[in-house]
């Protein structure tokens, strides 16, 4: 079974690839002879490089469509969210052609620039804004201009947070930004389609750009065809750059690409409270997760993003502080085990038709044994012959262990249970304590040892989007060290060679001298 | 005519703005959706007028759950409840929104410099159902105090989202006639309303008496519709002479 799943890699990121795919394919045409000369097309850019996702008429509906989440502008009804024009106007040309360069972050629009020329861009947004965009051409829109940043300061974001309270930002968005406003699960996009506030923690998620002036621009444009308004009318130009300031200054836990966490060792008894001063001594380390893409129903859009996770150890125990943002607490379930689903695709528009109710969950993931080499099982689940150790904890249960052999089958709960968790969920943030013996005496179970680099990975649901069982997200494999308590001796070798080279230098001082 | 009919407006309007001001109060009353015009005909204009009937069992409008805005909850002790069919007290229907859709001459229509008044109020918006011409301004208010995002979704125009953090008004105006236009308000997932714009000012919204008027017509055959937030549209065609007075009728049924 597992044979016809040897592109791993591909799977896992199937919506990198599929964009590699489109711009891979589109340089392919850029190096077509019959294409790169005569006149510019819009026309023919558009169909070869848009309508794949935006469709033939401009409406959103390319044959892909219904896959993608959020869903591919549809042109046809004029609303576009990255503007410079008050809320209600259309984009200028320049702000079209900028996010056709750009992008957008975490959607599966790509950015064009350095794939199409300069040239190109421009005959696409004039044949896709002539085309189909209404009312396009009728006017000369209003501009919002943007000045010049300020340096940010402190007093700008204690303002800032004040402004965030006044214009009542936290509806939507919540009190620490997290996406967890009491109107956070009732909002709908321009087609009807629920959709959710930014993160505003999360820079990553930020559509539009995480920096101060796309911050400013946004608050002060709106979103066309989100529920996000203009606040232009309602601030000045101090207060929006206090704003943005203050938006900016909740960015947090952003992964670094740093793939060690490194447990500290501590001579006392480990934290159990998520709060405990002590957790400070150790180093946070973020990880990014994706939808798990590998077996039906393959599942792009992912409550889960990112966990951020500390770890500490004694002689005896290890701990391991994992934190994730979730607006809402699940801890109901209907389903407690981790069953395989039916192998298909979701239709994004079709879901969640048979969701619920889900608890939320988060996985830690382990080889079962340390193997020589480089040689781990397989990042999701493991795979047989070569088994993962499950730490398991769903919201409203106690964690388990379970041992897992690849996706395909469903995890099996280990005998002996030796994990025990505690979590809080509180402003949309949940925090986690799991804790194991070093040693358990249970052969299934891995054995932690300092000094060594052990594999760990973690998965995460939210039982508010339909996740349960293979519905998840996950990260790939990183490393837990536990760093080895620094020996008396190392003390001892520092000084002797303080000393050695303070004799060398004094015995050369001599000798130069003489 | 037309003046009188927009003073009629603002009127309402200030009557509103004192209901939504006044704080902890009576939930605004529910005529305020009547945009009727005064009954005294101008000369060589004529009028059509008449009334919605209802009959059957309307159904029961969905309770809201307001929680979330206890400055708007605790002006409904008795529970709010959605505006989707209201029927008044001597059985006809409230929020029908009528206007003359054929047979005006091709011309262009004057545009009042009044604005209308789209007043949120309890976190509703008052009136549940209005009209305005093409190019006339809608003044939005916010007479709650509390975050409104006013967001109107239309086909024919373009839409626009403001956010109104304090009490405060607005003005927008729509460009393209368009019925209706829904207008909702993402903070409060509850709040709906409907602005029917139109290029001439021959429109009335039915009352709290279910009775509606629309006069200053030219003599003519036209063909009148009625639009109802759930029922539909219902359209009736009728003959207009200089000065006189037409009485029509639409009749609505619920189960």
């Amino acid at each position: 079974m597992s044979r016809r799943f040897t592109s791993r890699t591909a799977r896992f990121l199937f919506p990198v690839a599929l964009g590699a795919g489109l711009i891979f394919l589109a340089e392919r045409v850029d190096r077509d002879p019959a294409f790169a000369q005569g006149p510019i097309d819009g026309q023919t850019v558009y169909l070869e490089r848009c309508a794949f996702c935006h469709g033939e008429n401009g409406d959103g509906n390319g044959p892909v469509a219904r896959y993608l989440s959020p869903r591919p502008r549809d042109f046809t009804l004029g609303q576009f969210r990255f503007r410079t024009t008050p809320s209600g106007d259309l984009p200028l040309r320049d702000d079209v052609i900028a996010i056709v360069k750009s992008g957008v972050r975490g959607t599966a629009m790509p950015r064009w620039e350095g794939v199409l020329s300069e040239a190109q861009v421009e005959a696409v947004v004039d044949y896709l804004t002539t085309s189909f965009v209404p009312f396009w051409g009728t006017y000369d829109p209003p501009v919002i201009e943007i000045p010049d940043p300020p340096r940010v300061t402190a007093a700008m974001i204690e303002s800032g947070a004040q402004q965030f309270q006044d214009l009542q930002c936290w509806k939507c968005h919540g009190d620490q930004g997290r996406a967890n406003g009491p109107s956070a699960l009732t909002l709908t996009d321009e087609t009807d389609r629920p959709i959710r506030p930014a993160d505003l923690t999360k820079a990553w998620r930020y559509k539009g750009g995480s920096d101060l002036v796309s911050i400013y621009t946004r608050f002060s444009t709106g979103m066309d065809g989100t529920p996000m308004p203009s606040f232009y009318d309602v601030t000045s130009e101090e207060g929006r750059w206090a704003l943005a300031a203050y938006v900016r200054s909740l960015q947090a836990g952003e992964p670094s690409g740093e793939s060690v966490l490194q447990a500290v060792f501590v001579s006392g008894a480990l934290p159990t409270s998520p709060d405990d001063p002590l957790w400070q001594e150790t180093e946070p380390t973020s990880y990014f997760l994706t939808g798990q893409v590998i077996v039906g129903p393959r599942w792009q859009t992912p409550g889960v993003d990112a966990v951020t996770a500390r770890a500490m150890y004694n002689s005896s125990d290890l701990a391991l502080l994992i934190e994730w943002n979730d607006p809402v607490e699940d801890a109901e379930s209907a389903d407690t085990d981790l069953q395989p689903d039916a192998t298909t695709y979701i239709v994004l528009e079709t879901f969640p038709s048979d969701a619920g109710p889900f608890a939320d969950g988060l996985a830690i993931q382990f080889p079962a044994e340390l193997a020589e080499g480089v040689r781990k099982p397989y990042f999701a689940w493991g795979q047989p012959g070569s088994p993962v150790n499950l730490w398991v904890w769903r919201a409203g249960d106690q964690a388990r262990e379970f041992n897992g052999t690849g996706l395909w089958t469903e995890p099996a709960p280990q005998s002996s249970m030796n994990i025990a968790a505690t979590a809080n969920w509180a402003d949309g943030r949940y925090r986690l304590i799991v804790t194991r013996p070093l040693a358990t005496g249970d052969p299934e179970d891995i054995a932690i040892q300092p000094g060594q680099f052990i594999p760990i990975a973690f998965q995460a649901w939210d039982g508010s989007r339909g996740e349960a069982g293979t519905r998840l997200s996950l990260s790939s494999w990183n490393n837990l060290v536990l760093e080895e308590p620094t020996p008396i001796t190392a003390y001892l070798y520092a000084g002797l060679a303080v000393l050695l080279v303070g004799a060398g230098e004094w015995w050369l001082s001599r000798r130069v001298r003489s | 005519m037309l003046r009188r009919e927009f003073g009629l407006l603002v009127v309402l309007g200030a009557a509103l703005a004192l209901v939504g001001c006044g704080g902890g109060g009576e939930p605004p009353a529910p005529s305020d959706g009547d945009q009727e015009a005064p009954q005294t005909a101008i000369t060589g204009g004529g009028t059509i007028s008449g009334v919605i009937n209802f009959s059957g069992t309307a159904p029961e409008n969905e309770p809201i759950l307001m929680d979330a805005e206890p400055i708007c909850a605790e002006q409904y002790p008795d529970g709010a409840f959605q505006e989707t069919v209201v029927v008044n007290s001597n059985g006809t229907l409230q929020d029908v929104f009528v206007y003359v859709k054929q047979g005006l001459p091709d011309q262009e229509w004057p545009v009042s410099s009044e604005g209308v008044l789209l007043d949120q109020s309890g976190c509703r918006y008052h009136p549940h159902v209005l009209g305005i011409q093409s190019g006339q301004t809608l003044i939005i208010r916010n007479s709650d105090g509390i975050l409104h995002n006013i967001h109107p979704m239309p086909v024919n125009n373009r839409p626009f989202n403001l956010g109104q953090p304090v009490e405060m008004d607005s003005e927008k105006s729509f460009s393209t006639p368009e019925v209706m236009i829904p207008v909702e308000c993402d903070v409060h997932d509850w709040m709906l309303g409907y602005i029917g714009v139109l290029s001439h000012p021959f429109f009335a919204v039915s009352g709290s008496d279910g009775s509606f008027s629309i006069s200053g017509l030219p003599a003519g055959d036209y063909v009148v519709e009625a639009w109802h937030e759930l029922y539909g549209t219902q359209t009736i065609s009728v003959s207009v002479a200089e000065g006189g007075t037409e009485q029509i009728e639409f009749s609505y049924s619920g189960s």
